[in-house]
């Protein structure tokens, strides 16, 4: 097994620069579209889930009006990059399409497989790190890029179990993707602390996130993802479930400070999936995301956003 | 066989039937390889059940939590998705109820999921251009067309009253004190008209109207076969298909549009 070829594809530090980094974005929901319209927030973008829009109706409906309101971006969870065969030509079609419709400003998906042999998991699942995926993950990406005739993001996944036989690091594993594919990097803050917490336990999880955090390349990350997780016990020790469902924690914010001092030029989106609240703690959470942003990037004399924690909605 | 390809399918059966074989490539540590493993078959179990808690939320309320769940459980371990998309999760549902040996009194039940799995079908179908009046020509020759449905249009008949049993269980439903199940069947028709689902009975010839169109039948031969059933009328029923988005437009002033 040879190494990837380098070809020195660097994706633009321009992708992704129509989101914007003045006002976090939201993950955009159907119990959410007709407030949205009516309310107007403040928010900065706005991200789907590319396989919510794949169909007609009141989704395609209410994303056509939104879409002139907000900039979007497209996130896909269905193409399973990760997997051994080639992404699926069907759902690649569906995602060229509604790419080709929308024209969004940023394309991501996940460095995570969703089904094999014909069956779907509804899950990003894990892949082992090594060589042989590396080539793999990277061929696949080279399909969806030329397929939608842009540079795509690869999201870190939020995992549960490692496997023996990897032996690059996670955040190596991205970085040489986005070195041999021109891949950009979508950085989940929530997902990389979940991670590290399911990984090395609490104690050692704030480390190892931000040694992850240094390991990326700062050029290649265009946008940043944080959200809730749920904590689950597993025979006294914590598992962090990345459910989306819930406020962003203390920890993961102090990571995502890490991240915009690393990535300023990234946009940030808030994701809520489950236990999906009113609009309005949306916006207020991502409110909370800017007040923390600007904290983390004003001169370190200036006044810690921490504080201001009680402002945020319950 | 790629060790990629091979640590999927491992994972994969371990999702599904808690095939061991996974967890000697997992590491364990505090927390055991098997526990790890489990995280994602749990995810799989209780994602699915969802979905199908949502496509078939009224099935749901008839059963009940504890049967609903028992059966649900027993179709994922049958049958898992087979496209990305999750919306398209649950066709096979109704036909799985319908197979199960223990439903006695609640034989309705299977065509009860089937309306609502129309329902969820209408709601995610593709737009198309309508059909409007001025595009079809003259009666002669409107008669030797063919007609497309609308993609998110389809038909049910049950010998039960699927509609009433269903309308009961929605927040803003009507009063109705008894449901006389033995008060004969209906035909229906599910579709969405823009943005709304939309679901009402039709009389037998409108059903075979319908029925012909949807074979591919010319108009003219649809409405004649249609007109076979008692009391059909031809200009009131086409007047609201018409009017309520059921044909997509698939020609202009009678002539195919490419």
């Amino acid at each position: 097994m040879t190494d990837m070829p380098i070809r020195d594809r660097s994706p633009g530090t321009d992708l992704g620069a129509g989101l914007g980094t003045d006002r976090a974005g939201i993950g955009l929901r159907a119990p959410h579209h007709a407030a949205l319209l009516e309310e107007r927030p403040a928010i900065g973008w706005l991200e789907i889930h590319a396989e919510n829009y794949m169909g007609g109706g009141a989704p395609r409906h209410y994303l056509e009006r939104l879409r002139r309101l907000w900039p979007v971006s497209v996130h896909g969870v269905g193409l399973g990059l990760g997997g051994s065969a080639l992404p699926d030509e069907q759902h690649l079609a569906r995602l060229a399409a509604l790419v080709e419709w929308l024209q969004p400003a940023l394309v991501s998906e996940h460095l995570a497989w969703v089904g094999i042999d014909g069956r779907y998991y509804n899950d990003l699942l894990p892949l082992p790190y090594t060589e042989e995926a590396l080539q793999i993950v990277a061929r696949n990406i080279d399909v969806v890029q030329t397929r939608l005739k842009r540079p795509i993001l690869i999201e870190n996944p939020a995992t549960y179990l490692r496997f023996r036989d990897s032996h690059i690091a996670e955040a190596e594993f991205l970085t040489r993707l986005s070195q041999g594919t021109g891949c950009g990097i979508l950085c989940d803050v929530n997902n990389i602390y979940v991670s590290s917490v399911n990984h090395v336990g609490l104690e050692a999880a704030p480390a190892v996130a931000d040694a992850y955090l240094d390991s990326l390349p700062a050029t290649a990350v265009h946008e940043i993802h944080i959200a809730g997780h749920a904590e689950n016990d597993a025979d006294g020790r914590p598992i962090l479930i990345d459910d989306h469902g819930s406020l962003v924690s203390e920890p993961v914010w102090r990571l995502y400070a890490s991240a915009v001092q690393r990535f300023p030029h990234a946009a940030t989106l808030l994701e809520w999936d489950t236990n999906i609240p009113p609009l309005s703690h949306l916006v207020a959470e991502a409110a909370h995301a800017d007040r923390r942003r600007a904290a983390a990037l004003a001169p370190s004399d200036q006044l810690s956003v921490d504080e201001e924690g009680d402002e945020r909605a319950a | 066989m790629s060790a990629l390809l091979e640590r999927q399918r491992a994972l994969a059966a371990a999702l599904t039937g808690g095939a061991p074989g996974i967890a000697e490539h997992v590491i364990g540590d505090a927390i055991p390889a098997e526990q790890r493993v489990q995280v994602y078959a749990n995810h799989f179990r209780i994602s699915l059940l969802e979905t199908l808690a949502s496509t078939f939320p009224v099935t749901r309320a008839l059963v009940g939590e504890a049967f609903f769940a028992q059966t649900a459980r027993a179709f994922i371990a049958a049958e898992q998705p087979v496209s990305p998309l999750l919306a398209q999760y649950g066709s096979g549902f109704p036909g799985f109820l319908a197979a199960q040996p223990d439903l006695g009194a609640h034989n309705y039940l299977p065509d009860v999921a089937a309306f609502e799995w129309a329902l969820n079908v209408a709601y995610f179908a593709a737009d198309v251009e309508l059909l409007r009046p001025e595009d079809l020509p003259d009666p002669d020759a409107a008669a030797r067309l063919p007609l497309t449905l609308h993609p998110s249009v389809q038909r049910l008949s049950t010998p039960f009253p699927v509609s009433e049993i269903w309308q009961v269980h929605q927040p803003d439903a009507p009063a109705i004190e008894r449901i006389d199940m033995n008060g004969g069947g209906e035909r229906l028709l599910i579709w969405r008209k823009e943005i709304d689902v939309c679901w009402r009975r039709l009389d037998p010839g409108e059903d075979c109207l319908l029925a012909e169109l949807g074979a591919g039948q010319p108009l003219g031969s649809a409405a004649m076969a249609a007109a076979a059933h008692e009391a059909f009328d031809f200009p009131a029923s086409f007047s609201w298909m018409l009017d309520g988005g059921i044909f997509a437009r698939t020609f202009d002033s009678g002539i195919p549009i490419a």
